[in-house]
């Protein structure tokens, strides 16, 4: 089946594949993720599926019990009269109602629109008017910022839905979603401007979780530590999805603790836990908080920004851990590209500890990646296949130029390496699109710049993204004042904080005589970077954040 | 240990971002400094960068790093044990 798919009722996208996997090829069992849930449930319904370490209290579900209450809370979905494609919002912390929700809305036929609790209100409002939010389901505590979505029809904390779930006995009605259908909605921009929303459709989230699953080896018994936040692809569709694809048990943590990162693995045996570089940066640069514990992980899996070969000599040498890099971004569903998990050791340390770079493998199955370009050379990595993205949502110029054609284009620089047994190995090396990745998180300068423009007394100006070891790229920005200008960096950064989550904001501003630019008038961001080299120690702190918690 | 404390208070201030100050005599638990995950790694950086010290095993029973007074005794005893007793 090729050509275009209606997606929904306001939309229609081209789905877009790699040659040798015929779109709707898959058996109907792995063309969804509905059914996987039940097949489990059948198979062993007394097997752990997930365990909320930080719900309180804490909370575990085995196969059967996730299946019933998932089940149940679709069934509340479709009492309110929920129709297939409409959207659901969900915004809060990672737990395991958050899960939950996430899988009645695959199961009951609604698309999950997965919103960041940590942005602005204002930004949350905007998502979820953009994307026409009809629910709005919500931790109890962000019932503020959920009031503020005037679009939802109903808004309903996690907990509330669980108790009225409780007292449901029916089970969904509609029936099962269609392949094409969307699914998930995941945000990448929009600060300011039309955010881009990326439409995931069931089958590429199905065929991903799937692919995850047995590259990793994910079965019963396999535990998982998921510490990312699930409104990302990495912590929802890797350690959830992909981990219930091959009936494994996911440990959910609100975030990352590295004082309790290793006591945990250790008291839950876990197998896998899903981190990004500057996380474990933190766990290689400080051995000694080991002290012989986690001897049960297999290995660390890092995505979300390039690992240094640093960083992975490190974990091998001080803490005897393989890191199992992988790439891949919201617009291809999750992973593109894994690291063999089996490599032997020797191979393993040629690509990731040997190297110039560390390697971010071969494609997934159902994918294919191509470099632009001259072959061997350096260029774009662009990638097809059964997991890309369906488009972003009310976006049709954004969606074209990203598949231009017929291929997705990255933004990301790459080159391909022979691997010893065939098929190439991808090495990330540098970035077309103009943005950072501070702790994970994509962030486009080009919106920075946007914010930076209605500051006044200032000519020109500039953001860019220079190293940091705490969150491996942050924010800075060289400004041009007029004569006169009252600017100082202490109000630049204010201007900015006002407009800008704390992670997009500006840490560091330098005035300059001229933002230095190319002969076309692109700006030389890499240049300016080199400006801000004296914070590349110093950890950026969210002082109103903090002055917010304590008033609170 | 008053002009040790003062330091230390000075590298949980720098990272923290605050401003606390520390009557004499008195002493402040480290949550007052509301350090998070990444923070409390950043502090622990600060006080070697400081003084000179392996602050690792210290958390490996997290009991030595509750309050200031409590990581000035563990930086002093650490100090004794490097042979380095300018500790100010």
């Amino acid at each position: 089946m090729t050509g275009d798919l209606l997606l929904g009722s306001d939309w229609v996208r081209p789905v877009h594949h790699a040659p040798g996997y015929v779109f709707g090829a898959a058996s109907p069992e792995e063309s969804t993720l509905v059914g996987v849930l039940s097949r489990h449930a059948a198979a062993a319904p007394e097997a752990p599926f997930l365990t909320g370490l930080d719900d309180a209290p804490q909370r575990r579900l085995t196969y059967a019990g996730a299946h019933a209450e998932v089940l149940r809370r679709a069934a509340v979905l479709q009492s309110w009269n929920l129709r297939r494609g409409d959207r659901v919002g969900l915004l809060g912390a990672n737990s395991v109602d958050f899960a939950l929700a996430v899988l009645a809305c695959l199961e009951g036929g609604a698309v999950a629109v997965l919103l960041n609790h940590r942005d602005p209100v204002e930004r949350i409002a905007h998502r979820a008017e953009f994307t026409g939010v009809r629910f709005l389901l919500h931790d109890s505590g962000l019932a503020a910022a959920a009031e503020v979505c005037g679009c939802a029809q109903r808004l309903c904390a996690f907990d509330e839905f669980g108790r009225l779930a409780a007292s449901v006995n029916d089970k969904p009605l509609l029936g099962p979603p269609m392949p094409t259908d969307a699914a998930l909605i995941f945000f990448t921009s929009g600060t300011t401007g039309m955010p881009k929303a990326v439409v995931q459709s069931h089958y590429a989230v199905a065929q991903n979780a799937i692919a995850l699953a047995r590259h990793h080896r994910i079965g019963p018994g396999m535990r998982l530590l998921c510490v990312l936040p699930l409104h990302h692809v990495n912590g929802l569709e890797f350690t959830i999805l992909g981990a219930m694809s091959g009936g494994g048990h996911t440990y959910v943590c609100q975030g990352f603790d590295g004082l309790k990162f290793w006591p945990l693995v250790e008291e839950h045996q876990i197998h896998i836990a899903s981190l990004v570089p500057n996380l474990l940066r933190l766990l290689a640069d400080r051995p000694g908080l080991r002290g012989g514990r986690g001897q049960s992980l297999r290995y660390a899996v890092s995505a979300a920004a390039p690992l240094s070969v640093a960083i992975a000599e490190n974990a091998w040498t001080r803490l005897g851990l393989r890191i199992v890099q992988g790439y891949g971004l919201s617009e291809v569903t999750n992973f593109t590209c894994v690291l063999p998990a089996d490599l032997p050791d020797a191979e393993y340390q040629r690509w990731m500890t040997q190297g110039r770079r560390t390697s971010i493998g071969p494609a997934l199955p159902g994918q294919e990646v191509r470099i632009a370009g001259a072959p061997g050379e350096e260029g774009e990595i662009c990638i097809r296949g059964n997991s890309v993205m369906s488009g972003y949502l009310h976006n049709e110029l954004a969606t074209n130029e990203a598949f231009e054609g017929g291929w997705f284009h990255s933004g990301d620089l790459g080159y391909a390496v022979a691997g010893a047994t065939g098929g190439d190995f991808i090495q990330v090396s540098g970035r077309v699109r103009e943005i950072a990745k501070r702790s994970g998180a994509m962030i486009h300068l080009l919106e920075v710049d946007e914010v930076l423009g209605t500051l006044p007394g200032i000519l020109d100006f500039a953001s860019a993204a220079f190293a940091n070891r705490w969150v491996d790229e942050e924010i800075g920005a060289v400004v041009v004042k007029e004569p006169g200008s009252a600017a100082t960096e202490e109000s630049i950064i204010e201007h900015c904080r006002q407009r800008l989550p704390f992670a997009e904001s500006p840490k560091a501003i330098v005035f300059v005589e001229e933002v230095p630019r190319t002969a076309t008038g692109k700006v030389r961001r890499a240049e300016i970077a080199g400006s801000f080299a004296a914070h590349a120690d110093r950890l950026f702190v969210d002082r109103r954040a903090r002055a917010a918690t304590k008033e609170g | 240990m008053e002009a040790l404390m003062s330091r230390v208070l000075a590298c949980a201030n720098k990272v923290s971002g605050k401003m606390l100050v520390l009557p004499e005599g008195s002493d402040l638990p480290l949550e007052a400094f509301q350090f998070d995950s990444l923070s409390i790694f950043a502090f622990m950086v600060e006080l070697e960068n400081e003084f000179g010290v392996s602050i690792d095993e210290a958390l490996m029973n997290d009991t030595e790093l509750r309050t200031l007074q409590s990581t000035a005794s563990f930086v002093a005893s650490r100090l004794a044990g490097s042979g380095n007793g300018a500790v100010g």
